[in-house]
């Protein structure tokens, strides 16, 4: 890594001539994957809710993207777009009163598939529109591009016999930007419903901002490996560091010290996220998943942060560009402890899935950077269940809670409220009709029976939590 | 006088990086759009030059198809046939029919078209031998009401004379174990022989689908299998109990 920083020309250079050699030699694309493999989303995706992966689906991903034939243009596009309404402005972003206005969200830009027998990618890139780029409610919402999930794979599998104790292992390596990127299961945080919320109105994700993992938020270069072996037993180790500037500084654009909109995130060193599962064969149509997650993330805030910070008990930082990092201020460090499960029936017409997740989270932030106390902890659970018939009509619900230690500062923005504490506690039910495999229409209502740890004014202002209760009837379309 | 072509620092510092850079665009852009490890496509236990039309029917078998139909062809899904010991000239005529677009049940397009899309006909007789050798997988177990097992025996062997319905084994084999390009259908999972009868039962069904990956064409396909035209007669004249009856006996056929 510290080689690529030193080399950052020719490393971007390099990387520029391996775009330039995958786009000069292919002929057709749409949806990627889809248009590599000449297999229908459903091959891959349970009941064709995209992101939710297939048994085979999951195959084709550990192998590194590699199967079919390598595309000449190797891109596909997705909208979303959809009409959301709320009541307040939630999550301390500083939006109100969506009135149910039809709105751009998302443009997508997928690239990537099969590059070699051994290399393929998942590299998704998104425009935003009109998003609440900088989590900081009074700064104005903008349109941004920016690089999404990334996950560039080496890969190769040995199969033996069937009589083997060893018959089939895939091994590889992943270069990546998401604790979880790479994951193969819904239970995870980057992949985990729901599978979309709008730009305007972050109560469509579920759970406040400021209290959402911390590990889903370490949007940094890592290099990973991993190994699936017999189709039942996953283990995988990444590490992580920070990627504001650099030979890898793509895969976080726009991200940088002088962007006063979006800082990078800064890490002490390199940090450690690790992945153990064991997943079932399928039986009748059955198959299940249990496994564990954990991450340790020991991250510098930027000088604006600490500047904004009213728990800040530390020396005020020598500070160069507006967002370069406070070095000398510390870090506050996350260590994330998760058990998580899974479960499918795909037998056509009907798909029943069900995800879990129960987090353990303690953050230790002696300087105050973030949150008043030097020591907080937090335990969340993440359910979803979903049925999907004839890979057309789907409806989902999702549960999502959280609770933590009291503390006057959660994050970047502060809990107001009366009881001082994260908890949250929001059921997101949905349905959807898909007429055709990349054509989606979703209507997603997010209910919060709990606010920043009350039900009724919350905040001491006279605010309920259902105040953040948002419904959004949105559009995904990929091509 | 000489003159000396003296590189400034600049260009001193350019050079190597053009040179190099130069031998990896070709160098680089070879490997990636031409040259597979020959070595490994005759590997089965390791080549991953699995869309070179080259590698060898064994090597697809392991790498690719077994995914879903196993390493053994006994499967783990009820939606994908065991294809272990199946016939090797229905093995043979089923993938040219998906490699031609011309077998066109539901999972036919979605799954299978893309699949045998690029397969020779060395590398479908290969794949052929590969799954007709093997074990077939031993009988499910035999459960549910003695009656429909009895009914489903009873049209496996005699048919239903009234209706026209010609019994299975005269031509599947008296154990269902299949003949030439009359598939096995002994031991093959109860949902995916239910499915298939279907596509006879109902010869004009027809879905508005994307087929091939192609999201810009969606388009009207008519379910068929033109290898099994001779079904025709005996499906539309079975009712959906005697179908559920007769695969349900048929899956618990050694």
């Amino acid at each position: 890594m510290q080689i690529l920083k030193t080399y950052k020309g020719l490393a971007s250079f390099l990387f520029g001539t391996l775009l330039y050699c995958i786009s000069l030699n292919y002929a057709e694309a749409l949806p990627l994957f889809s248009r590599q493999t000449d297999q229908n989303c459903v091959a891959c995706h349970a009941g064709g809710q995209y992101p939710e992966l297939t048994p085979y689906g999951r195959y084709f991903k550990l192998t590194g993207y590699t199967l079919g034939k390598r595309q000449n243009i190797p891109v596909s596009v997705q909208f979303v777009g959809g009409a959301a309404t709320s009541t307040n402005g939630n999550n301390g972003t500083g939006q109100v009163n969506q009135s149910g206005k039809l709105e751009a969200n998302y443009a997508f830009l997928n690239f990537g598939g099969k590059i070699s027998d051994n290399f393929g990618a998942f590299s998704q890139w998104y425009y935003a529109f009109n998003e609440q780029v900088s989590g900081n409610g009074s700064i104005p919402n903008q349109n941004q591009f920016a690089a999404d999930i990334q996950d560039w794979r080496y890969a190769d599998r040995y199969v033996g016999d069937s009589t083997d104790t060893i018959k089939d292992f895939i091994w590889g390596a992943s270069l990546n930007n998401y604790a979880g990127a790479t994951d193969v299961w819904n239970s995870s945080p980057m992949w985990m419903y729901p599978y979309m919320g709008s730009t305007r109105n972050y109560s469509t994700y579920g759970l406040p901002f400021n209290t959402r993992l911390s590990a889903y938020s370490i949007h940094n270069p890592g290099v990973g490996v991993y190994a699936y072996i017999n189709r039942n037993f996953y283990v995988e180790a990444d590490l992580y560091q920070s990627g504001g500037s650099g030979a890898l500084s793509w895969l976080t654009y726009p991200a940088t010290n002088s962007n006063p909109n979006n800082a990078p995130v800064y890490l002490q060193g390199v940090n450690p996220y690790v992945r153990l599962a064991y997943q079932s064969d399928e039986r009748a149509g059955h198959n299940w998943m249990v496994g564990v997650l954990g991450a340790n993330i020991n991250q510098y805030s930027s000088c604006t942060t600490i500047a904004n910070s009213g728990s800040y008990k530390g020396s005020t930082p020598i500070c160069g560009a507006i967002n370069s990092p406070a070095l000398s201020s510390g870090t506050v460090q996350y260590q994330d402890r998760a058990v998580d499960g899974q479960y499918q029936y795909l037998v056509d017409p009907h798909t029943v899935t069900a995800q879990a997740r129960y987090t353990k989270e303690t953050i230790s932030d002696p300087n105050g950077i973030l949150y008043s106390n030097a020591n907080n902890k937090t335990n969340s659970l993440m359910t979803k269940i979903s049925y999907v018939y004839n890979a057309t009509y789907g409806a989902a619900v999702a549960f999502q809670n959280i609770t933590g230690t009291a503390d006057a500062f959660y994050g970047t923005n502060a809990v107001t409220g009366a009881a001082l504490n994260p908890n949250s506690a929001a059921w997101i039910p949905s349905i959807w009709y898909q007429p055709l495999q990349n054509v989606r229409l979703t209507y997603q209502y997010t209910a919060f029976t709990k606010y920043n740890g009350g039900t009724t004014n919350y905040n001491g202002l006279g605010t309920n939590a259902s105040a953040n209760n948002a419904s959004w009837l949105y559009l995904w379309i990929a091509m | 006088m000489k003159i000396l072509l003296r590189p400034t620092k600049a260009t001193r510092l350019i050079a190597p990086f053009i040179v190099v850079s130069a031998i990896l665009i070709l160098g680089g852009c070879t490997y990636f759009n031409n040259i597979p490890p020959v070595s490994t496509l005759e590997n089965p236990t390791r080549s991953r030059t699995l869309g070179d039309y080259e590698v060898a029917g064994n090597v697809l078998a392991v790498q690719v198809c077994a995914s879903c139909h196993g390493l053994s062809g006994q499967t783990q899904s009820p939606m994908v046939p065991n294809l272990a010991g199946q016939q090797r000239e229905y093995i043979i005529n089923q993938l040219q029919d998906y490699r031609d677009r011309t077998r066109s049940n539901k999972y036919a397009v979605q799954f299978m078209w893309g699949m045998a899309g690029s397969l020779t006909d060395k590398q479908i007789q290969e794949l052929a031998d590969y799954f007709s050798r093997q074990v077939p997988k031993s009988a499910a177990i035999v459960t549910g009401d003695p009656s429909t097992f009895a009914r489903g025996k009873e049209i496996f062997e005699n048919g239903i004379p009234a209706k026209g319905v010609v019994q299975c084994n005269s031509c599947h084999g008296p154990k269902g174990e299949g003949m030439a390009t009359f598939p096995r259908i002994a031991g093959q999972h109860t949902y995916y022989l239910i499915q298939q009868l279907n596509v006879w039962k109902q010869p004009v069904k027809k879905e508005f689908m994307e087929v091939g990956g192609n999201t810009w064409a969606p388009r009207t396909v008519k379910f068929a299998r033109p290898h099994g035209v001779l079904m025709l007669n005996e499906e539309q004249n079975l009712s959906y109990e005697d179908i559920k009856a007769v695969a349900g006996y048929l899956s618990t056929l050694p």
